[in-house]
C-alpha cells in the first residue's frame, strides 16, 4: 500500500473549507503591488487632470510603494502582518481539525496521516505561491507597459525572498501545530518557533552577562555571535533586514530547504501523535511541566536581569536569585496544579 | 481456514502514564458476524473502537481489520471499513451534500443511488448544513455513509444514540442485510435489547479488561436462574458451582444465578435434594448486571431518607 503525500479528495475538502481564509489572504497580500497600483491608475483614467505628480502614470505616482518594498521591504503589511496571517493560518488548518474533532472523522476514512497534513500543506503553501506569482507577474507587466520606479530585478529578488519566508513560516507552523493539541498551545509553539530565537538570544545574552559568565573582554563578540545565529535563526527577521542587491542566493535556497525540511518533521510528527480530542496538548511530553518549568525559567530569567539592572551587581548572588525564583514559582505552579481549577 | 475480520492481540492503552484504558485484550471476531461488545461506562469500548479506527494508537499489543494491520499508516485500510462513532464529528460548516461529496470522493466503492435513496428514505435534507442538524440527523447521516460505502466490515459506537426507535430500528435492519450478504458488524452498545436482537456473538470489557468472548446463545443456554428450597438452609457446596454470578434469598426459596455451565450445575443442585426446584430464563440485561455486579461493578446505595 502506497503512502501519498497528494489526495484529491482532501484538496477538495480543503479547498472548500478554507477557500474564504486563502481568499482573504489574496486581498490582503495583494493591497501593496496589485490594488494600490490598480486604484492609482483608475484614478488617473478617470480624473487626469485632478492628479499631481505628473499624472497617475508617471512612476512616481503609481509605483511608488511598490518601489519602497521591493527595494527595500518597505511595506508593514508584507513584512509584518502577512506572516501573523499565515502562521494564523496554518495553526488552523491543523489545530480547528482537533478542536471540533472533525479529524477524527476525516482519520475514519480511507486516508493516511501523512496525506492529510501534506495535502494541508501542499495546498496552502501552493495558495501562497501562487499569490506571490502573480503578484510577481503583475509587477512584471506593468514594468514592461509603463515607466516604474523599480526594476525587474528587485521585483524578482523580493519575490524569491519574501516566498521562500513564507513558505518557511508556513511549514514551521505547521510543525508546531503537529505536535500540539490545540489551538492555543499550537499558537504559542508557533510563534516561539518563529519569533523566539531573537528574543531567546538576548535574554541569554543578558543573563549570561548578570551571572558574569562571559568573560570580561570577550562579552560583546560573545554577544554579538549570539545574536547573529538568533537573528538568522528568526525567519521574519529576513523580511526585516531585505535590501534590493544584497540578496544572498544561499540564504534563499537555505531557507526553501529549511521549509522542506520543516514540511518532512511535520509530517513525521503528526504521523505519530495521538488524536484525542483531549488529549496532551503537546505530543512531546507532560504539557503542564512544560508550562511550568518554561515559565518558571522565564520568570526567573526575567527577575535576575531586573535585580542585576537595579543593583548594579553580577556573578553568584544574582545566580542564586534566579535559582530561588525559579523555586518559588515552580511552588506556585504545583500549588495551583494541586488545589487550582485545572482541569 | 477461519478468516477473522477483527483480529486483536495483547492490546493495552495507557494514558499519560498510569491510566490503564485498555490491558492485554485478545479479541477475535469471525467475518461475516455480528459481534455486540458490552461493558459499563468508562470500560474502554470506545478506546477500543478508535484505536481500531487508527484514530489513536496502542501503547503495545497489535490488531488487524479484515487481515490488514491497523498499523499500516496507509488509509486504503479503512476504504471498506465503515465507522459510526458515538458523536459525530463532520464539519459544522460544511453543507451535507459537501460531506457526501468528500465521501464519495474518498471511498472506491461508494454507491450515488444506494445514498440517494438512503438520503430520501430518512428525510435528510442535502441543503442544511451540518451545524443545522439535530444530535439525531448527524446520525442518520453517519448511518447513512456508512451504508454507501459498500462496507465490507461496519464498526457502529452506540449506533443507536440520539435516534428515535423507529429510525434506530430500520438502520439496524439495513445493517442485518448488510451481515446477511456478508459484511462483518461490530457494534458496542448499552442497549442490550438491540444487541440481544442482533449479535451472534458477544464480549463483556470491563475496566479495559475482555472478561470473556462467546456466542450468544451459547452463553444463554448456559445461563439460567434457578429457584430452590433447601430443608436446611443455603448448602455449602452451592457458593462453589462453577460459574455462579449471584444468590439471592426471598423467605425461604434461593435464587440461583448461573452464567455458565447450566446443565452440570443442574445436576448438582438436583443432587442436594432441594425441597422445591424450579428454573427460569435470565434476560441478557439481567445477566449482564448479575455478571458486572460479580466483577466488582456495583453502585448499590441504600434508600436515601
Amino acid at each position: 500500500m502506497k503512502l501519498l503525500y497528494w489526495n484529491k479528495a482532501l484538496a477538495w475538502k480543503e479547498w472548500r473549507q478554507n477557500s474564504l481564509r486563502f481568499w482573504g489572504l489574496f486581498i490582503i497580500m495583494s493591497l501593496t503591488p496589485v490594488f494600490s497600483a490598480i486604484f492609482t491608475l483608475a484614478l488617473g483614467a478617470l480624473y487626469p487632470e485632478a492628479w499631481f505628480n505628473g499624472g497617475a502614470y508617471h512612476a512616481n505616482t503609481w509605483s511608488e510603494g511598490i518601489a519602497l518594498m521591493v527595494n527595500s521591504g518597505d511595506n508593514w503589511i508584507m513584512r509584518t502582518l502577512v506572516p501573523i496571517l499565515i502562521m494564523v493560518l496554518a495553526v488552523l488548518i491543523v489545530a480547528e481539525e482537533r478542536s471540533n474533532n472533525s479529524l477524527e472523522f476525516l482519520l475514519a476514512t480511507p486516508v493516511s496521516r501523512r496525506e492529510v497534513l501534506s495535502t494541508k500543506f501542499l495546498l496552502g503553501a501552493g495558495v501562497i505561491t501562487a499569490i506571490m506569482v502573480f503578484e510577481f507577474l503583475f509587477m512584471l507587466g506593468l514594468n514592461i507597459c509603463l515607466p516604474a520606479k523599480y526594476s525587474i530585478g528587485a521585483a524578482g529578488e523580493w519575490f524569491l525572498l519574501t516566498t521562500s519566508v513564507y513558505l518557511a513560516i508556513f511549514a514551521l507552523a505547521l510543525l508546531a501545530a503537529s505536535i500540539t493539541g490545540n489551538f492555543r498551545t499550537a499558537l504559542f509553539a508557533a510563534i516561539i518557533f518563529i519569533y523566539f530565537p531573537r528574543i531567546l538570544a538576548e535574554i541569554l545574552g543578558e543573563l549570561f552577562a548578570a551571572f558574569d559568565l562571559y568573560p570580561g573582554m570577550f562579552l560583546i563578540p560573545y554577544r554579538e555571535t549570539l545574536a547573529f545565529w538568533a537573528n538568522h535563526l528568526t525567519l521574519p527577521y529576513y523580511l526585516d533586514h531585505y535590501c534590493y542587491g544584497q540578496l544572498n542566493v544561499w540564504a534563499v535556497l537555505l531557507i526553501i530547504l529549511a521549509a522542506i525540511i520543516f514540511y518532512r518533521l511535520a509530517i513525521r510528527f503528526f504521523e505519530h501523535n495521538q488524536q484525542e480530542r483531549n488529549g496532551q496538548a503537546l505530543m512531546l511530553a507532560n504539557s503542564a511541566q512544560i508550562l511550568k518549568v518554561g515559565t518558571s525559567i522565564l520568570l526567573a530569567a526575567l527577575s535576575a536581569i531586573i535585580l542585576a539592572g537595579i543593583l548594579q551587581i553580577k556573578g553568584w548572588p544574582i545566580l542564586l536569585f534566579f535559582v530561588l525564583v525559579y523555586f518559588l514559582v515552580s511552588a506556585l505552579f504545583a500549588f495551583v496544579y494541586r488545589y487550582g481549577d485545572n482541569t | 481456514m477461519q478468516n477473522w475480520a477483527i483480529e486483536i492481540q495483547n492490546l493495552s492503552k495507557i494514558f499519560g502514564r498510569k491510566k490503564v484504558a485498555l490491558d492485554d485484550i485478545d479479541l477475535a471476531v469471525p467475518e461475516g458476524s455480528v459481534f455486540g461488545l458490552m461493558g459499563p461506562n468508562g470500560a474502554g469500548k470506545s478506546t477500543l473502537i478508535k484505536i481500531l479506527m487508527g484514530i489513536i494508537f496502542p501503547s503495545s499489543g497489535t490488531a488487524a481489520l479484515l487481515g490488514r494491520d491497523i498499523s499500516n499508516p496507509s488509509g486504503e485500510l479503512r476504504q471498506d471499513i465503515a465507522y459510526v462513532p458515538e458523536v459525530q464529528n463532520f464539519y459544522p460548516s460544511f453543507y451535507v451534500e459537501d460531506i457526501l461529496g468528500y465521501c464519495q470522493r474518498v471511498y472506491p466503492n461508494w454507491d450515488k443511488k444506494r445514498c440517494k435513496t438512503l438520503l430520501k428514505a430518512f428525510d435528510l435534507p442535502i441543503e442544511d448544513r451540518v451545524r443545522e442538524l439535530s444530535k439525531g440527523m448527524k446520525t442518520r447521516l453517519a448511518h447513512i455513509i456508512a451504508l454507501s460505502i459498500r462496507p465490507r466490515l461496519v464498526i457502529l459506537d452506540e449506533p443507536g444514540s440520539g435516534l428515535d426507535a423507529v429510525i434506530k430500528q430500520e438502520f439496524m435492519r439495513l445493517y442485518m442485510q448488510e451481515a446477511a450478504s456478508g459484511a462483518g458488524i461490530f457494534f458496542s452498545t448499552h442497549n442490550l435489547h438491540e444487541l440481544e436482537r442482533m449479535a451472534d456473538q458477544v464480549a463483556v470489557i470491563m475496566k479495559g479488561k475482555l472478561l470473556f468472548q462467546r456466542s450468544l446463545d451459547e452463553w444463554k443456554a448456559n445461563s439460567r436462574k434457578i429457584q430452590a428450597i433447601f430443608p436446611e438452609g443455603l448448602p455449602e457446596e452451592i457458593k462453589d458451582l462453577p460459574g455462579l454470578l449471584r444468590v439471592e434469598t426471598q423467605g425461604k426459596v434461593y435464587s440461583i444465578v448461573l452464567g455458565d455451565h447450566f446443565t452440570e450445575n443442574l445436576e448438582r443442585i438436583k443432587a442436594l435434594k432441594p425441597q422445591y426446584m424450579d428454573t427460569l430464563d435470565i434476560s441478557l440485561e439481567d445477566l449482564f448486571v448479575y455478571t458486572m455486579k460479580k466483577e466488582g461493578y456495583s453502585h448499590e446505595i441504600a434508600l436515601l431518607e
